[in-house]
């Protein structure tokens, strides 16, 4: 199953591929700018600043998105201290870093002139303040060592433990009380959204995730390039690959 | 060198975490109080800066110039509040409001800032109603 | 009372000209670097095959 999906991914991470998530992606984001400023209603208490919902959610969706990936990659890549899988935490942290400080911008600019303010201590914003700073703090312990091998096992040891305020944040609403409004979107009972705002919200999610899979996309591809680039002024041989350099120091270094 | 610049940002960022979590995650994690635990504190938090949390009790708001009064609701008790800070456009009747200031020991709650509380229900407005401060052009 | 539903065109117009310019932003940016980093690869390669190892 692991293979079949390596296949799937590596498809995608083809030039070709790449290139027709891009157009995917651009389209999406479209049909979602329409459906958010011209097909969805205001709103009946906010007017057109509730239309904030439909990148609010979608950039605080990414943000949660992308620390399970790199959660994920940087669990298999202290099981198989395989290059691949740092590369993708490293990406998908850079990506959620943007995400996560487009949700409080967003939501600053939200909550002005539907609290009164432009910040507040509620534990949903203190929560992803965090969040955003443990992952800017992820990204700088990577530039932190010239090893290959030992920058990816820091930043893994981060990616790992740094995941705990994940579902901290997601929670805090219903954990705690504060001035953030609680989950609109319920799994189970009903939802507390007008059906074609729904699906306004909906489209900006899913335009969203197609947006996350073709930055990854883009920033794997820097990734294997920086690697290489690295490989190419170490290798001892020509024509040996960055991948098994890379690998070979890390089992060296264990 | 390189390091260098990278352990001065590594410490900017814990030391603004540091700062952050405490800032926001003090008194325990409560954000606002209800009228009841202000009431049932009564003394002991006179004078002290807090937060409460209830809903605008229908009928009561009363403004008077930039002073606006009105009574919180938890459901159980009842805080009467004198606010001199700015009323956000949502502030009305039933809203859930969060305040901030201090109470008083004339039995008041004297804010200077009023959060209004989004109860988290999305609805096209009734129709013919168009959003607009003024104009006609508010588009929609 | 009337209720009266604001406007606010404002602040939704901000919101989503500040997204897209981030992430029009750093699209750009993403393939400045990979293009940066592919030239760098390929010049460190050229200068390993014209010069000899020691």
């Amino acid at each position: 199953m692991v293979s079949s999906l390596e296949r799937v991914a590596g498809r995608i991470t083809a030039p070709r591929g790449e290139r027709i998530l891009g157009w995917a992606t651009l389209v999406a984001m479209a049909a979602s700018a329409v459906m958010s400023l011209v097909v969805s209603p205001p709103d009946a208490q906010q007017g057109n600043a509730a239309r904030l919902l439909y990148i609010h959610v979608p950039s605080a969706w990414l943000a949660y998105l992308s620390f399970a990936v790199v959660f994920v990659a940087s669990i298999a890549y202290l099981a198989t201290r395989r290059t691949r899988w740092d590369r993708l935490a490293a990406a998908s942290a850079e990506v959620g870093v943007l995400f996560t400080a487009l949700a409080i911008a967003l939501g600053s600019l939200w909550g002005k002139p539907v609290w009164g303010t432009w910040w507040t201590w509620d534990p949903r914003i203190t929560t992803t303040t965090i969040l955003l700073l443990i992952y800017v703090g992820y990204l700088a312990v990577r530039r932190l060592s010239d090893s290959p091998a030992r920058r990816a096992r820091w930043a893994a040891v981060v990616g790992v433990v740094g995941f705990l305020d994940v579902p901290v944040s997601y929670l805090s609403v219903t954990w705690w009380r504060g001035l953030h409004q609680g989950t609109t979107i319920r799994l189970l009972g009903e939802s507390t959204i007008a059906p074609i705002m729904q699906v306004a919200l909906m489209t900006g999610v899913f335009a969203f995730t197609l947006l996350f899979l073709y930055l990854v996309t883009v920033r794997l591809r820097l990734g294997r390039l920086e690697d290489r680039a690295v490989a190419e002024a170490l290798s001892p041989r020509l024509g040996q690959s960055a991948e098994a350099l890379l690998e070979q120091e890390a089992s060296a270094r264990g | 060198m390189k390091r260098g610049r990278v352990v001065i940002v590594l410490a900017i960022v814990t030391g603004t975490l540091i700062w952050v979590a405490t800032k926001g995650l003090s008194g325990n994690l409560i954000y606002y109080q209800t009228p009841t635990e202000v009431l049932h504190a009564g003394s002991s938090i006179v004078g002290e800066r807090t937060r409460v949390g209830g809903y605008v009790v229908p009928g009561s708001v009363q403004a008077s110039g930039a002073i606006v009064r009105f009574v919180v609701t938890d459901g159980t008790t009842r805080l009467s509040v004198i606010n001199t800070g700015a009323v956000p456009a949502l502030f009305s009747d039933g809203r859930g409001v969060v305040l901030e200031g201090t109470y008083g020991a004339d039995g008041v709650f004297h804010s200077d800032t009023l959060l209004v509380k989004h109860n988290g229900l999305y609805t096209p407005p009734a129709p013919g109603v168009t959003p607009s401060s003024a104009d006609l052009s508010g588009g929609g | 009372m009337v209720s009266v539903v604001p406007s606010l065109w404002g602040y939704a117009i901000a919101g989503y000209v500040m997204t897209a310019g981030a992430i029009g932003l750093y699209v750009v940016a993403l393939h400045a670097r990979a293009r940066r980093a592919r030239d760098r690869a390929a010049a460190i390669a050229g200068r390993r095959r014209t010069s000899t190892p020691p």
